[in-house]
């Protein structure tokens, strides 16, 4: 093995120089060029173009460093030369394997580990670098080795190229899905459970000729499962490009929204343009919304909070992942001020050190850091906020809230002042208040939402205004604040909470309620619920729902709620109660006929197979993996199983598989061939030796 | 463990048949290969001996029927014994960017019985040196290596896949002479394909023939040539027509003359000759190839007369 990993490193070593060299220039070009969006350009190693670069290139490279590895060797002698050798077929693909991925960790680990100390070295940006901003990048090169074992696969399997050989490709695809989940876990566990699987299957095609039969049972396995999880991206792509192209869509966007006057008016968008009517429906005739900057007209609302009861009500509190994925730049930093090239400070929040720190933007240094001590200079590190920023105010720090603490922001002055704490009185929320109208407004007036009511506070901490809830908090704890150009009206907009389920959501109305300063409920509008996007149903949408879904999940999923309940999870006894209630049209709906596809197709493999003259036991091994993945088992079926050639028989001239002795048919046996009296047979005599 | 000569079929195949889609390559062919014998394959061109070798060493499967190499199933050929088989397959592949040296010392790793004398004598007989690079060797020249690295392991089946195939003379030569070597141990077995059959001749102690997917004949290079023979029957006008006579392999007709090549040929046989009524009845010598080519060759009468008219 010493020997093939050497042989292949040696002859494989340019490609993996090649392919570091341009890795290395598209990451960097990705991390060096400037991003238009603040929070984009905050995040370095966690930049979108960058991730673009290091997920694609990270995967091209594992895919030609796999098939140079292999399809320069496939002309028939050089790989009869190659695999006849005193070693079994798995060691030579091993020691190919272990050279490859020593290969593809030279092309890839080099150029990130340059770009991590590009980053991390003081002097080149002014953006903070944390050490978990390496961890996406880590998922990815760990995701390319996938596509490395995938190409392996492709490389040493049997059989024409749009057979099951290529299914390696969108089988390393399924698992690279699970490396934009929100835990760094499972983007590095499926990915490699995926790349162990590519790298069975490709082991067990080098180690036999091709047939499935002289596989063992977890070569077996690991073959039908590249080819079934391959079946279903690629008929999932398929299917998906059809509903693209063909979807209908009825629906082309209603709103509500308040005019400068106080006027709430609903905007329907149609096929024949923008019409807007008032809350009876009666059009309303006026050129300011017609044009393209109407919302110079219109009330401006900050949302204040997405659900009022919060951790209070029914609602579990959703844990940190939930929301930011390790994937996700704003997890590690969020541009909080300045992070344009026209500033001469950046500053940024750092959700995991609860602090604030700050870069001068031209010499790319450190400034400091404010935390719940204060400002401290330079590399010092300041004290941590002692609860979460409240997630509404990335972007706007003007004001921030941790915990139930409201504080003005203050870079320039390097401080952050409280405005309002009331021991006991949990904050819901904060939002500076936004108008289109007065910048005054955005700068120096928040909304501050308790239990019970919301409080209009300026960056002095002075109450401008206080404004009672008039709704039921539990149900439409979703508010949202705005306020007339006169300043002596405000608007506080009602929408179903966050934690009820988007079909009630959907059902559900929302409502306005007009107030003074002092909370004086001027006027409430109902708004009836505004139907969501309308996909007409096509052709394409029924295979989808229904051929798409392997039955196996969707009762392996289900079963796993119910262990679960029965375990004593709450969350999953949650899950499955929804599921029961919210989702049983859905479930019902496949349980009726995606099964029924399901068993269609088990039959149609049942026959084929009899047909085919497979054996039982295979038949019922095959029907049972369609019933399980629906139409990408019957896919696999078809690439993988051993199908026998079949040819008229001599005798009864019905189609026997050549493989077999006796035809099937009539029992007869294949005839000799036929002598024509030329033939020469001599018994051996004692052996002559012969001197060279 | 080496076996003494003729203890046991180095190789046997048992009614092997092979198909690739619904075309039968090989139909039912049983052969044994004793050990000790320098073993002649030949056939004409997509007849099926580079298949029946690649399943006899397990690099394709059968679809019926077996192969046994050293009495293991080729299907499942261990490690050690493809340490006793030199395999070397038509075209000579060598690794390009590795240096002759280098090309002993991959293939020596995989080898426990690696001999570097024999590596340097068979380099040595093709003039080559160990820094020359693969990649610029001559046709020959990596002939000659990629026998080096064959013979080196001194295996005790040498399967030789037509490797003479392109070579001029002089390296040929030079090729046989190495294979030979190996035989200098009567152990030693050889099993080639060849189309060279003055080569053939010279050094296979029995050849098997391969024809339209089917084993005809499988017997000494004596027999075969003895088997074949070819006779002048000369006239004292026209020639009658071909007369239709078991084991007809070809017939030429001109002026005055009827040549005709025989197979297992009987006193019976030679009666109907007779029975023409020739001036004379010349039998001529054929070489193996002259055999060979009327063997596998079109069957059947060749002529100058064309629909009755002579040729230009």
């Amino acid at each position: 093995m010493k020997a093939m990993i050497w042989k292949e490193l040696r002859e494989n070593l340019k490609w993996a120089l090649l392919a570091m060299l341009a890795l290395g220039l598209a990451e960097f070009y990705c991390l060096l060029e400037m991003n238009d969006s603040s929070n984009d350009s905050a995040a370095t190693l966690c930049k979108s173009s960058f991730l673009t670069a290091t997920t694609f290139g990270c995967a091209v490279a594992g895919i030609i460093l796999g098939l140079v590895q292999i399809l320069p060797e496939q002309k028939r002698d050089q790989w009869a030369a190659l695999l006849h050798r005193p070693v079994t077929r798995g060691t030579i693909f091993r020691g190919k394997a272990f050279a490859g991925i020593l290969l593809y960790l030279l092309a890839t680990i080099p150029p990130f580990l340059a770009c991590i100390w590009y980053v991390a070295t003081p002097g080149h940006y002014a953006v903070p670098f944390l050490p978990a901003m390496t961890l996406p990048g880590i998922a990815d090169i760990c995701a390319g080795t996938m596509f490395y074992f995938a190409a392996l696969f492709v490389g040493v399997r049997r059989g024409p190229w749009y057979g099951a050989r290529i299914f390696g490709f969108p089988a390393a695809l399924i698992g690279s899905a699970f490396v934009n989940d929100i835990f760094f876990g499972v983007s590095i566990g499926v990915p490699t459970l995926m790349a162990l699987v590519l790298f069975t299957a490709g082991c067990g095609a080098i180690s036999t000729n091709g047939a499935l039969r002289d596989q063992p049972w977890f070569v077996r396995f690991a073959t039908v499962g590249t080819v079934v999880c391959g079946a279903f991206a690629l008929s999932a792509l398929t299917l998906s490009i059809l509903f693209m192209f063909s979807l209908r869509q009825a629906y082309y966007g209603t709103s509500y929204n308040v005019d400068l006057e106080g006027r709430p008016l609903k905007f329907i968008q149609g096929k024949d343009g923008l019409t807007v009517t008032d809350l009876t429906g009666s059009p309303v005739h006026d050129q300011r919304f017609t044009t393209g900057s109407s919302y110079n007209y219109l009330l401006s609302f900050a949302q204040v909070t997405d659900d009022i009861m919060g951790d209070f009500g029914q609602r579990k509190a959703m844990p940190r992942e939930m929301e930011e994925g390790y994937r996700n730049n704003r997890t590690y930093v969020v541009a909080a001020a300045g992070a344009f090239n026209t500033y001469t400070e950046s500053w940024y929040y750092l959700p995991q050190e609860r602090q604030f720190v700050g870069y001068y933007t031209k010499t790319k240094q450190r400034i400091g850091a404010i935390g719940l001590n204060g400002f401290r200079p330079g590399y010092e590190e300041a004290s941590p906020f002692p609860a979460r920023i409240a997630a509404s105010l990335y972007n706007v720090p003007a004001f921030v809230q941790f915990g139930s603490t409201v504080y003005h922001n203050d870079f320039d002055q390097r401080k952050l002042t409280p405005i309002f704490s009331e021991p006991g009185t949990p904050v819901f929320g904060t939002a500076p208040m936004e108008s289109a109208q007065d910048h005054f407004i955005s700068q120096n007036w928040a909304a501050v939402a308790l239990l019970d009511k919301m409080l209009v506070v300026d960056k002095a901490g002075q109450v401008l205004a206080t404004l009672p809830y008039h709704q039921d908090m539990t149900r439409w704890g979703s508010v949202y604040i705005a306020v007339t150009p006169s300043k002596d009206r405000f608007f506080l907009q009602y929408y179903p909470s966050q934690w009820i389920n988007y079909k009630q959501r959907e059902k559900m109305p929302s409502f306005y309620e007009e107030m003074d300063a002092k909370g004086n409920l001027l006027h409430t509008y109902t708004l009836p619920p505004i139907a969501g996007p309308v996909e007409m149903p096509t052709w394409q949408g029924y295979p989808m729902e229904y051929l798409l879904p392997p039955p196996i999940f969707v009762v392996g999923y289900l079963a796993y709620d119910k262990v679960g309940a029965l375990c004593g999870s709450k969350e999953l006894a949650s899950d499955l109660d929804e599921a029961w209630t919210d989702e049983w049209g859905s479930i019902k709906s496949f349980l009726i006929c995606g099964s029924t596809a399901s068993f269609l197709f088990a039959l149609v493999t049942i026959a084929w197979a009899r047909r085919m003259h497979f054996s039982w036991g295979r038949t019922w091994a095959w029907a049972l993996l369609v019933l399980a993945f629906n139409i990408a088992g019957f896919i696999t079926f078809r690439l993988v199983a051993d199908w026998p050639v079949c040819v008229p028989c001599p005798q009864c001239n019905r189609k026997r598989p050549v493989e077999e002795i006796k035809c099937p048919h009539c029992q007869s046996l294949w005839p000799a061939p036929k002598l024509d009296g030329i033939e020469i047979f001599e018994k051996r005599s004692p052996i002559a030796q012969t001197v060279s | 463990m080496s076996e003494q000569p003729g203890a046991s079929p180095v190789i046997e195949i048992d009614h092997l048949t092979k198909y690739y889609g619904t075309r039968e390559i090989v139909s039912d062919l049983s052969l044994s290969v004793e050990r000790g014998t320098i073993y002649g394959f030949l056939g004409r061109n997509g007849m099926g001996k580079t298949t029946t070798i690649r399943i006899f060493l397990g690099l394709e499967d059968p679809t019926r029927g077996s192969a046994r190499v050293f009495g293991l199933d080729s299907r499942k050929l261990p490690p050690e014994a493809r340490a006793r088989i030199g395999y070397l397959p038509e075209g000579h592949h060598v690794y390009g960017w590795m240096t002759v040296k280098e090309c002993g010392q991959f293939q020596a790793s995989f080898f426990p019985s690696w001999n570097q004398d024999i590596f340097e004598t068979v380099l040595t007989h093709f003039r080559l040196t160990s820094k020359m690079k693969a990649g610029h060797l001559s046709r020959g020249q990596r002939a000659g290596l990629c026998l080096a690295l064959t013979l080196a392991p001194e295996p005790e089946l040498l399967v030789l896949d037509d490797p003479a195939l392109g070579l001029d003379p002089v390296a040929r030569r030079s090729l046989l002479q190495s294979m030979l070597y190996v035989t200098r141990r009567a152990d030693r077995t050889i099993f080639f394909s060849s189309h060279l059959l003055s080569d053939v001749e010279r050094v296979a102690d029995r050849i098997a023939v391969l024809d339209g997917k089917v084993l005809r004949a499988d017997c000494s290079v004596e027999t075969f040539r003895r088997q074949i023979r070819h006779f002048v029957l000369k006239f004292r006008d026209s020639p009658p027509p071909t007369p239709d006579i078991p084991g007809l392999l070809e017939s030429f007709r001109s002026d005055r003359e009827m040549a005709l090549t025989l197979v297992n040929v009987t006193p019976e046989i030679e009666n109907r000759l007779d029975a023409l009524q020739p001036q004379s009845i010349e039998p001529v010598d054929l070489t193996l190839e002259d055999a060979f080519i009327s063997y596998v060759g079109e069957r059947g009468e060749k002529t100058f007369f064309m629909n009755g008219k002579e040729s230009k």
